[in-house]
């Protein structure tokens, strides 16, 4: 029998089911199974649906939206070397419980996060701020089965190239590729930074892509994993979750400034640490968000807030095993606050721990509002929950969960992943229902979280009642 | 009882008759919320109509448990799978909080006797939603239509952020005073965008309770995070991170008359001198401090069992804004005590600082419940005449041994634990004696440094020779001075005999590691990015800043550290180091074995501070080129001054960060790992004849003004605000007198006090005083009259230095008898880089409570809390009074500080 894990070695530095949360074990697999035989006769995967979605990007504007969804072929169904699946939907055009695919492409299994590199000038589609400089815009993705990040090509029409740099593959004993963040500043050299949820020697180690030569450095920063990457354009600075199986929760911050570009190594920037442990005690990092760059009614920026979802764990069970231990006993989102302070290095302040339910997941600040703190959306995996917080008022404004008369999860069985449209006054949000395979869309009005709501539209069935919109046809 | 409360009762009697299990149901706790403690009817005592019990949020489920707060027991459902449960309405789901209050209409004394009222709110929600404590099925009422407890309709888009219930004031018999109405309560909600709500209820006449009124709402000018009422039910106290008053500069608490008319409430802002998050009052008697004879909370007059009457001060506790408060900021982080007779901080007693600093928390609270006085005393309270409980006293039991107060809270923090809060002695009682023991406050440890040095070697020129330094720092030991021969035989330079020779404060001193250092890096301010250019006038700036390029050519400078903030320490004479980039290539030197062009470092001193500019926002320090030399060679003597080349690229202020600074002290620099910079201090050849080097508040502010009294023109910087059109007076701080008064602000800062003790030495524990020779009075000798309430120096130490005496050849001189070599005191300069490190420990081990460790439960997030007094009731009067803290981790846990923490149990 094909396994889907490695069980624990000596080899292994850190425990290979650490992570796994006692209600989650089927989502967090994920982000675990590694090294699996391929398999030469598995069947193709499906280019019609969506096979356990994980990672998800939107791009346009309202109504030219172009959704871009990782299929992870988490069972391996299909073939483990090419059995994920990029898609490009379009989900206006795409029916209810279905799909209006564009493009899609083949890929390794278990997809990981998916970031965006937006060229300066992508035909038909809106420009981002922080253009990167590249010919043509290019979305990223890692597959874990095969330690293979692929810099997929992104055509107006929706189609998608994996062009002849196209998979890169990541340093060998850079194990589980998983999170992804793309860093273009003002044109700057685009740079993407890929996590790795494992490596041989249990070291916190990132990968920095050039998207434009492909070249690649990479970096360790201490014992531990990485999760996800948060980029700060305005400082050029990175955060990355990371976690130890004895129980730290570091979250680290390198300066990527063109100081430390090459030839310098990039464990020569300036970076540092700090352990959110000391402020939530068990904190197992995950899924990182930085809020947008903002100034308060009197026209004075606001510092900068850290939005974390993380998992709880017993740290005394910890202590005493040695190293995490496999089930969690709750979650939270962290906010910290960057403080610059006076010597010009971050100084990171707790705001608040909120508690939010078994297996934080995913965390997306919404666009900005003029002279207001930030919205944040997190996905809550095993309880099936999407809260929305409203970071000026420091409280949850919403929570959507399960359907009152049915008891159904309203966004799906285990909801993941979280991209976000700026839609003006409002946001859309695009949430993948990992063992459901959809995807949700959520309208968040920006002034007033509070209003957010599932979109609807009527049943096909049943045209005089509303029922949740639902891209992709739920997996029974 | 109502006839379907009967028939309830009836079913559940049969069901009950059909047979028992010994298994009962768990909780089913998922991610539990808000809770609270209130009285009302269910079928687990269906006697009883105000029965108390523990109503707890179960979030996860959409629901509200209910726990009889006796025995903690769950209510249970007619079926077994489950205990009862009161789902709440329909898109109301995750109920995170819970208020309570009685209607004051029952026949008991205290006006109990009737069921409560008890509210419950979803996160994000503007409706309350009403349980229905009165009805033996107990459940949330369903509202009609439209919802009269929906405060979006008041206030549409609002969120209830905080919610209390009170009771109902009305005037009372004589003119000016007020007494709680009968059958009625309120409930005040705290609404985003600045608002309260206020929801008026009453008991209606088949017994159960109603909105009243329609809700009104209040204006407050500010977003109130969490609110309180005083004991007296006339003030409610809201915490807020905004100014309580827009354009007053007050940060703190603001209190509401709510003796007045609702809508109209007048406001009042107490400073608590930064925002704060977390809110409670209470009334206590606190301590005496100048008191004599150990720890007491008045002067005992003949006659007089006490000064004054328990519980009369008036006090509202407040946790301050994490983000607004700190070690440098104008407030220390903490709980503070606000006394709203005053208007704001409760006065230090000690009259040291102008105001008494706050408690310090070593987590984030989420959470904050007070509990006063038992009604009845424990049964094995221990005897004392004059703090007895059923003289208004309570227990309270730290691992340091039980004590009486007056006043007990405790905060759910973010570390897993709940710390408890004597409001009587402005602390967290410790688990250990800050006085006694390997636990007490204490220097732990110390070592020196001296590099090595690099000479020329006289045999090959050219070539050079590391030699062992002669030099060693050390502290001078006053007990040892008078008794030693040679003076340097009193410098104490090993872990053995260091600690002796630093004095240190319980309740001042931090856990820490210092370092005295010769020119040692400034902290924050080694090998950093940097930036140069010229001046105006010509001279040669140097900012540690990184400069970003923009796409539209012009350069955004980040990573900007504040060299004209006092804090940052940077003084004129200090020196500065560079290594330029190779980009710099008028600064590359020849590299005498490969003679190739490489990079190396300059160094010279710093002429001037000067104030932020658009060029260095963060302030620069002007440097002399005329000193600038090339540290290639290692032998000072030999190095070479930089070119007039390399100056002239240097002043050439380069698109991208082109060089690593370290900023270095010109003499002596102390700092703490956690502390940072503390001070210069300077040697001493006899320390008899100069005063110690101390970071002592008192002589660097003095009262009764303190800190308050220190003007400084940077601090709160300003830069942000105002750019390069800051104040003139900010900018002007650039002499010795302003800068010094800046630092010394900044350090007095770092010298507040940190803990209030109650303990000191006493004959009957540690022994007689005139004979003892050890322990309390003689680890604490200095200071032991003045205990508990002593101030004095965080660290205070004679810093000294030995030189060896070298033969004709250099080597050391031994002295035959000792075998040890010969020195004298100092009179070479100094290395850089000597230096001299010890350890102190604070002694304060915080007592708290959570799961005990046999109940397998994890600690890991406590979210509310609320009080209960069990001692009423017959059979639990040795339980005292106790709190009910819910867990993220699907428990709760009735605890309390009065007894042992192994009492604690875990409910699930």
């Amino acid at each position: 029998m094909e396994r889907l894990t490695l069980s624990r070695t000596p080899d292994y530095g850190s425990h290979p089911v650490h992570h796994v949360a006692r209600r989650s074990a089927p989502l967090l697999l994920i982000c675990l199974a590694a090294a699996c035989g391929s398999s030469g006769t598995a069947p193709l995967s499906p280019l019609d649906r969506f096979h356990y979605p994980v990672g998800v990007a939107v791009r346009g504007s309202a109504g030219q939206e172009q959704l871009l969804v990782v299929s992870s072929n988490y069972d391996l169904a299909y073939d483990r070397d090419e059995g994920g699946v990029l898609f490009s939907v379009g989900p206006e055009a795409s029916p209810q419980d279905g799909l209006a695919i564009e493009g899609a492409m083949r890929m390794g299994s278990f997809g990981g996060e998916l970031a965006v590199a937006e060229a300066a000038a992508p035909a038909g589609l809106d420009t981002s701020p922080d253009a990167c400089d590249l010919p043509q815009s290019v979305a990223l993705v890692a597959s874990r089965a095969t330690r293979q990040v692929y810099k997929v090509a992104l055509g107006a029409d929706g189609s998608l190239t994996c062009g002849p740099d196209c998979p890169q593959l990541l340093p060998e004993d850079f194990l589980d590729p998983f999170g992804v963040t793309v860093a273009c500043r003002n044109a700057r050299r685009p740079r993407a930074f890929v996590t790795a949820r494992r490596t041989n020697r249990a070291v916190s180690r990132l990968v920095e892509i050039d998207l434009s030569t492909g070249a690649q450095r990479t970096a360790d920063f201490g014992y531990g994993t990485t999760h996800s990457v948060a980029y700060d354009a305005a400082l050029d600075r990175i955060y990355f979750t990371s976690s130890a199986d004895y129980g730290s929760a570091a979250l680290r911050y390198v300066d990527v400034t063109p100081w430390c570009d090459p030839p310098l190594y990039l464990a020569e920037c300036h970076a540092d640490v700090v352990n959110v442990g000391e402020f939530v005690r068990g904190a197992d990092l995950g899924g990182i968000a930085l809020s947008n760059a903002n100034v308060d009614a009197d026209g004075k920026p606001m510092p900068r807030r850290l939005y974390i979802g993380a998992r709880l764990f017993d740290a005394d069970l910890a202590a005493s095993l040695g190293w995490r231990p496999g089930f969690d006993t709750g979650g939270v989102l962290i906010v910290l606050e960057v403080d610059e302070a006076q010597f010009g290095v971050p100084a990171f302040r707790f705001i608040g721990a909120i508690p939010v339910g078994f297996g934080p997941a995913e965390v997306r600040v919404l666009p900005r509002r003029p002279g207001k703190r930030d919205v944040v959306a997190i996905t809550v995996s095993d309880e099936g929950l999407l809260w929305i917080y409203d970071d000026d008022v420091g409280a949850m404004a919403r929570v959507f969960g399960r359907d009152e008369i049915t008891g159904a999860p309203l966004l799906g069985r285990v909801p993941y992943g979280i991209a976000v449209q700026d839609r003006g006054t409002s946001a859309r949000l695009y949430v993948t229902a990992f063992d459901s395979s959809f995807v949700t869309p959520v309208d968040v009005p920006l002034d007033n979280p509070g209003e957010a709501a599932i979109v609807e539209v009527a049943d096909p069935a049943d045209p005089t009642r509303q029922v949740p919109r639902r891209l992709g046809q739920e997996r029974q | 009882m109502t006839a379907r409360n009967a028939l309830l009762l009836l079913a559940l009697a049969a069901s009950a008759g059909c047979g028992s299990s010994a298994a009962k149901p768990d909780l089913g706790l998922v991610s539990p919320g808000g809770v609270a403690v209130f009285r009302g009817l269910t079928t687990k005592n269906a006697l009883d109509p105000a029965h108390p019990y523990v109503a707890v949020a179960n979030s996860g489920r959409d629901e509200i448990i209910f726990i009889d707060t006796l025995d903690d027991e769950p209510v249970l459902a007619p079926v077994v799978v489950r205990p009862l449960a009161a789902p709440t309405l329909p898109g109301e789901p995750h109920p995170t909080m819970l208020a309570s209050v009685g209607l004051h209409d029952g026949q008991n004394a205290d006006g109990t006797g009737l069921p409560d009222l008890l509210v419950v709110v979803s996160p994000g929600s503007s409706r309350l939603q009403l349980v229905a404590t009165w009805d033996l099925a107990t459940h949330v009422v369903q509202p009609p239509e439209p919802d009269p407890l929906d405060l979006g309709a008041l206030a549409p888009g609002a969120q209830v952020l905080a919610v209390i219930a009170v009771p109902v004031l009305e005037p009372g018999a004589t003119a000016g005073t007020w007494q709680v109405a009968r059958g009625k309560a309120r409930v005040v909600a705290s609404l985003a965008g600045g608002r309260l709500a206020v929801v008026d209820f009453a008991r209606q006449a088949d017994g159960s309770i109603a909105p009243s009124a329609v809700p009104v709402l209040q204006d407050l000018g500010f977003e109130a995070l969490s609110l309180a009422e005083s004991p007296d039910h006339d003030r409610l106290y809201a915490a807020t991170v905004e100014e309580v008053i827009p354009g007053s500069g007050v940060y703190g608490v603001g209190e509401l008359d709510t003796t007045g008319a609702v809508g109209a409430w007048t406001l009042r802002a107490l400073d608590a001198r930064v925002g704060t998050t977390l809110v409670a009052a209470a009334k206590v008697t606190e301590r005496f401090v100048g008191v004599q004879d150990g720890d007491t909370f008045c002067v005992r007059q003949p006659g007089e069992p006490f000064c004054k009457a328990p519980n009369e001060d008036l006090r509202v506790y407040a946790f301050l804004d994490p983000a607004a408060c700190g070690r440098s900021a104008r407030m220390p982080c903490g709980l503070a005590v606000i006394d709203p007779a005053g208007g704001g901080l409760l006065a230090d007693p000690t009259g040291e600082m102008p105001y008494l600093p706050p408690m310090a928390v070593p987590s984030i609270p989420v959470a904050i419940a007070i509990a006063g006085p038992t009604a009845l005393p424990p049964t094995n309270e221990p005897s004392d005449a004059q703090l007895s409980v059923a003289g208004g006293y309570m227990l309270l039991a730290p691992g340091s041994g039980q004590v009486k107060t007056t006043g007990v809270a405790v905060l759910a923090s973010g570390d897993g634990r709940v710390y408890m809060v004597d409001l009587a002695r402005w602390h967290i009682p410790l688990n250990a004696s800050i006085l006694r023991t390997s636990t007490r406050a204490s220097v732990t440890g110390g070592t020196v440094f001296s590099p090595s040095l690099v000479v020329p070697d006289p045999e090959n020129p050219g070539q050079y020779l590391v030699k062992p330094s002669r030099l060693r720092l050390g502290l001078w030991d006053l007990v040892q001075w008078p008794k030693v021969t040679r003076p340097t035989a009193a410098l104490a330079s090993n872990a053995t005999n260091m600690p002796s020779t630093v004095r240190i404060t319980p309740g001042y001193t931090a856990t820490d590691t210092w370092t005295v250092m010769y020119q040692g890096p400034l902290p924050g301010l080694s090998a950093r990015a940097g930036q140069t250019g010229a001046t105006a006038d010509g001279r040669l700036w140097l900012a540690v800043q990184t400069p970003l390029p923009r796409s539209d050519g012009s350069t955004q400078l980040v990573d900007v550290a504040r060299l004209f903030d006092p804090s940052l320490a940077v003084h004129v004479g200090d020196i500065a180091q560079l290594a330029p980039a190779s980009t710099v290539t008028a600064c590359l030197t020849t590299d005498p074995d490969t003679e190739g062009l490489s990079t190396t470092s300059y160094e010279t001193r710093i002429t001037a501070i000067l104030p932020p500019s658009a060029a260095y926002p963060g302030g620069a320090v002007a440097l002399d080129e005329a000193q600038l030399i090339d540290l290639r060679n290692p032998v000072a003597s030999e190095r070479l001054p930089a070119t007039p080349e390399c100056i002239a690229a240097l002043k050439q202020v380069a698109p991208a960060g082109n060089m690593l600074v370290t900023l270095r002290a010109a003499g002596l620099v102390a700092g703490g790992a956690s502390m940072g910079y503390v001070g210069r201090p300077q040697l001493e050849a006899d320390p008899t004849a100069a005063e110690p080097f101390a970071l002592t508040y008192s002589a660097l502010a003095p009262p009764p003004l303190g800190e308050d009294g220190i003007s400084c023109p940077i601090l709160p910087w300003p830069a942000e605000a105002y750019g390069p059109n800051a104040p003139a007076a900010f900018t002007a701080c650039v002499d010795e007198a302003c800068r010094s008064g800046c630092e010394r602000l900044v350090l007095a800062r770092k010298a507040r006090r940190l803990y209030y003790l109650s303990d000191r030495c006493l004959d009957t524990v540690d022994g007689p005083k005139a004979t003892a020779t050890k322990g309390c009075w003689v680890d604490w000798a200095a200071i032991a009259d003045a205990l508990p309430d002593a101030s004095g120096p965080i660290v205070s130490f004679h810093l000294g230095c030995a030189q060896t005496q070298v033969d004709g050849k250099g080597d050391p001189i031994i002295d035959p008898r000792t075998k040890t070599v010969v020195e004298d005191v100092c009179t070479a300069e100094l290395e850089r880089d000597m230096s001299l490190t010890f350890i102190t420990q604070s002694g304060i081990t915080y007592a708290y409570r959570g799961p005990t460790s046999g109940s397998n439960a994890a600690a890991s997030f406590p979210v509310a809390a609320a009080p209960f007094d069990r001692s009423p009731y017959p059979g639990k009067q040795a339980d005292g009074y106790r709190f009910f803290v819910t867990y993220s981790e699907n428990f709760l846990i009735d605890l309390s500080p009065g007894t042992a923490y192994s009492t604690s149990k875990v409910i699930r």
